[in-house]
C-alpha cells in the first residue's frame, strides 16, 4: 500500500474514542515491518518500539491519534428511530447526512438524520432551532420499532457515512482524516528511515481517545515517560469563512507550531532542516495549549520536551475533511530528517 | 422495479439536464411504446395503444428532474460558487459530496471548522450566497480546466436499501413515478394512455408544454408525497405516513382534487385490496396546478409515495408503498372512466 491507500484504509474503518480497537488492529499490522516490536495496550494504544541500538541514546515518541469523531447511540424511540449523542462532531453537519451504526451482532446499519420539509416545520420555529439540537435529533433506520430496539443499543458507535474519496490533484477527502492521516505520515516516516544510522530510540505511537482529552497519548507518556515527543496532528487550513483566525493553507506545506507547548528551539530546528532539504513548510504562533495530544504529554511522566508538526486539513470534524497528500508527503519529510538529524538539547 | 429505481436515483437529472435520466428511460420503454418523442422542453412522451380510445386522452405523468444547483463563479482559489435550481434548503447541503458537471468530478460542501465559529454563528442555517463546492483544486485555472459556468451539480449520493422493506436515495419523488410509469408501459392497456416523463418539474417549468401537445381529458399526476412521520411531530402535521399506501393528495397550492373522482379511485382501490391513505397536510404547489391550466379543462389526480426529506441526498420511501403505487396506477388506468 501507498500512502493514499494506506489512509483510505485507515479512514474507512470505524473507530469513535473508545472504540477503536479495529484500526489499532490495523494499524499495528501496518506498523509492524518498520519496528523491533508493535503491540496494542488495553486501551487500544498501538506501541511500536525501534532502537538505534546505542548505549544512552534519548528516546523519542512520534504519536498521532487513531480515533476520530462521531456518535453513540443513546436509544431507540417507540417508532424505531434512533436517538444519538454526538462526540465532538460538528452539528451543522447533521441535517439530511447518513450515518453508520455499528451494532453488536448485526453488523454495520446505515441511517438518514430525520429532517422536516420548510412546509411542516412548526409555525414561529426556525431551522436553526430544530436542525442542530442534537438532543431533539433522529435517524431513521428504515425498520420497524421491534426490531430496530433488538438490533440496535445504546452505547453503539456511529459514524458518518461516505467513504474516503479522491479529489483533483493530490486532494484526498472523508472523515477521520483527523488524524490517521498523520498516522500515515509516521508509518512514511519509518520508510524514510529505513536502514539510515539513528541517534535516537523511537516509540511510534497510535494513540486512543484524543477527542476526549487527549487521554491514550498521557497514559503512554506517563507509562514511557520519553526524552522527547512529538505530536503530528491536523490543523486547519484556510477557507474563505475563515477569517484572520486562520493562517494557514492546504498545499503549502507541513505546519511547524511554535510556543510553549511546541518548544521553540526544537520548531526552530525543524525549520532549520526543512529550509536545508527544500522542504515547504508554513509556522503557526501557539501562545498556549496546541489542542493536540502535546499538550496532556508536555506534563506527563517527568515532564517531557514536546513539539508539534502538523498536517492542514479543511473543515475539521466534518465528514469530509480534506487534505491533500503533497503536504503530507512533505510532513513525513521533515519529521525523517529531523529524526535523522537528531541533536536533542533543546532545554537550554 | 425496485432495481430499476436504485438505477435512475442515481443518474444526474438537475433541471434542464434531464439528458442522462430521459436516455436510460427511453432505452427501458422503447420496446413497449406505440410512440416515442422527446418535445423541446425536454419532456419525455410515450403514447401506448390499448383496445380502445378514450373520448378525451388520458396522461400518466411523473417528473424526471432533481433540484441542484448550477457552477456560478469559479473563485481565485479554484471554488465553485452555487446558483440553486428548485429549492433546497442550504443546511442539507453542508457536508454532502457533490458531482460537478458532465465529468461527475467529486467535491464536497461544507464550512469552517466547529472550533472557529463563534456561538451565534452555530445557530443560522448557512445561505447558499457563503457556501461553495470544494473538488480539492487550488486555482481557479485548475478548476476552470474542469468545469465552467452552467455545468449542474448533483447530490453525489447513492441509491440503496435501508432497513427493511425501505429505500434510500436522492430525487426519489419524480424518480419513484418514472419507475412506475415504465412498469406500467411494458403491460397491455385496455385504453390507449399517453405517458409524459416530464423535465423542469423543480423550476415550476417543463410540463404545460406536453401537456398542451396531447390535450388531455384527466392526469394521473405521480409525485412523491411529503411524509413526517417523525418522532415529535403530532398526528396533524404528518402529512402522510410510509408504509400505509400510495397518498392521494387533496390540496396542492392552488389545487383541489375533484371529490368525484377521488371517490372512484379510492373506491375501486378499496375493492381491489390496495392501501392508500390521504395526505392530511396541505400540499406545496407541485406540477399539479401547471397540468390542471395547461389544456381547456384538465382533471388532474395526484398520487404518490410517502417520501421522507425529499429535495435531500437522501429521501426515503417504503418498497410497498411503491408496489402500491404500481397497483393503483395500473387500476386507474384499466378501471377508471372519468369523463369530465
Amino acid at each position: 500500500m501507498n500512502f493514499t491507500e494506506q489512509v483510505i484504509h485507515l479512514t474507512n474503518m470505524h473507530g469513535i474514542s473508545g472504540d477503536e480497537y479495529a484500526v489499532s488492529e490495523a494499524a499495528r499490522a501496518l506498523l509492524a515491518p518498520f519496528v523491533d516490536s508493535a503491540e496494542v495496550d488495553p486501551f487500544g494504544n498501538v506501541i511500536g518500539r525501534k532502537s538505534c541500538g546505542g548505549p544512552g541514546a534519548p528516546t523519542l515518541l512520534l504519536d498521532a491519534h487513531l480515533d476520530q469523531v462521531g456518535f453513540m447511540v443513546s436509544g431507540v424511540t417507540d417508532e424505531g428511530f434512533v436517538r444519538f449523542v454526538a462526540i465532538s462532531v460538528d452539528p451543522r453537519m447533521l441535517p439530511g447526512s447518513e450515518l453508520l451504526v455499528k451494532t453488536k451482532n448485526h453488523g454495520v446499519l446505515p441511517g438518514v438524520v430525520a429532517t422536516l420539509p420548510p412546509h411542516l416545520r412548526p409555525a414561529g420555529k426556525k431551522a436553526a432551532d430544530s436542525y442542530y439540537d442534537v438532543a431533539a435529533m433522529a435517524l431513521d433506520m428504515g425498520l420497524p420499532a421491534e426490531k430496530a430496539k433488538q438490533m440496535i443499543a445504546p452505547g453503539d458507535p456511529v459514524i458518518f457515512a461516505g467513504d474516503t474519496q479522491r479529489l483533483q490533484g493530490d486532494a484526498l477527502c472523508g472523515r477521520a482524516m483527523d488524524d490517521r492521516a498523520c498516522f500515515a505520515c509516521l508509518l512514511q516516516v519509518l520508510e524514510l528511515l529505513d536502514g539510515r544510522e539513528l541517534g535516537v530510540d523511537l516509540i511510534v505511537l497510535g494513540s486512543t481517545r484524543e477527542e476526549v482529552g487527549l487521554q491514550g497519548a498521557r497514559d503512554v507518556a506517563n507509562r514511557e515517560n520519553p526524552d522527547y515527543a512529538i505530536a503530528l496532528d491536523v490543523t486547519h487550513g484556510k477557507t474563505p469563512d475563515s477569517g484572520e483566525q486562520v493562517a494557514n493553507e492546504v498545499a503549502k506545506g507541513p505546519v511547524i507550531a511554535i510556543g510553549a507547548n511546541s518548544n521553540p528551539a526544537l520548531a526552530n530546528r525543524v525549520a532549520e532542516i526543512a529550509r536545508a532539504k527544500q522542504i515547504p513548510y508554513q509556522l503557526a504562533a501557539v501562545g498556549g495549549s496546541s489542542g493536540t495530544n502535546a499538550w496532556a504529554m508536555q506534563t506527563s511522566g517527568l515532564g517531557i520536551c514536546t513539539l508539534v508538526l502538523s498536517l492542514p486539513l479543511k473543515y475539521m470534524h466534518s465528514p469530509v475533511e480534506l487534505i491533500h497528500t503533497g503536504d503530507a508527503e512533505n510532513l513525513a519529510r521533515l519529521v525523517a530528517e529531523f529524526i535523522a538529524n537528531f541533536e536533542g538539547g533543546a532545554q537550554s | 422495479m425496485t432495481e430499476l429505481l436504485k438505477q435512475l436515483s442515481a443518474l444526474d437529472g438537475v433541471s434542464g439536464y434531464e439528458a442522462e435520466v430521459r436516455d436510460a428511460i427511453r432505452k427501458q420503454i422503447a420496446p413497449h411504446c406505440d410512440a416515442l418523442r422527446t418535445d423541446p422542453v425536454g419532456n419525455l412522451i410515450a403514447f401506448k395503444k390499448g383496445a380502445q380510445r378514450r373520448k378525451k386522452p388520458l396522461v400518466v405523468c411523473s417528473h424526471m428532474d432533481e433540484a441542484g444547483f448550477l457552477v456560478k463563479s469559479v473563485t481565485a482559489d479554484g471554488l465553485i460558487k452555487m446558483a440553486p435550481v428548485g429549492k433546497i434548503e442550504p443546511q442539507v447541503i453542508v457536508g454532502r459530496q457533490m458531482r460537478v458537471g458532465p465529468k461527475k468530478l467529486p467535491g464536497v460542501i461544507s464550512l469552517k471548522a466547529i472550533h472557529l465559529t463563534k456561538p451565534e454563528e452555530r445557530k443560522e442555517p448557512p445561505a447558499l450566497t457563503g457556501l461553495y463546492v470544494d473538488i480539492g483544486s487550488t486555482s481557479k485555472a485548475q478548476t476552470e480546466a474542469l468545469t465552467g459556468v452552467g455545468d449542474p451539480i448533483a447530490f453525489g449520493s447513492g441509491c440503496a436499501e435501508l432497513g427493511e422493506g425501505h429505500l434510500k436515495g436522492k430525487a426519489l419523488n419524480g424518480r419513484a413515478g418514472c419507475a412506475v410509469m415504465v412498469k406500467m408501459l411494458a403491460q397491455p392497456h385496455p385504453f390507449d394512455t399517453w405517458y409524459v416523463f416530464s423535465a423542469g418539474r423543480e423550476i415550476a417549468n417543463g410540463v404545460k408544454a406536453a401537456i398542451s401537445s396531447i390535450a388531455p381529458g384527466t392526469c394521473l399526476l405521480l409525485d412523491g408525497v411529503h411524509a413526517a412521520d417523525l418522532p415529535g411531530v403530532p398526528e396533524e402535521g404528518r402529512a402522510s405516513r410510509l408504509g400505509h399506501g400510495p397518498a392521494v393528495v387533496m390540496v396542492d397550492g392552488a389545487l383541489t382534487c375533484a371529490a368525484a373522482l377521488r371517490q372512484a379511485v379510492t373506491a375501486a382501490a378499496d375493492k381491489a385490496g390496495i392501501p392508500w391513505q390521504l395526505c392530511g397536510c396541505e400540499e406545496p404547489a407541485s406540477d399539479a396546478g401547471i397540468i390542471r391550466g395547461a389544456g381547456s379543462g384538465v382533471e388532474v389526480f395526484r398520487l404518490g409515495c410517502p417520501t421522507r426529506y425529499i429535495r435531500t441526498a437522501a429521501s426515503v420511501i417504503n418498497l410497498a408503498d411503491l408496489a402500491a403505487l404500481y397497483e393503483l396506477s395500473m387500476l386507474f388506468c384499466r378501471e377508471v372512466n372519468y369523463e369530465n
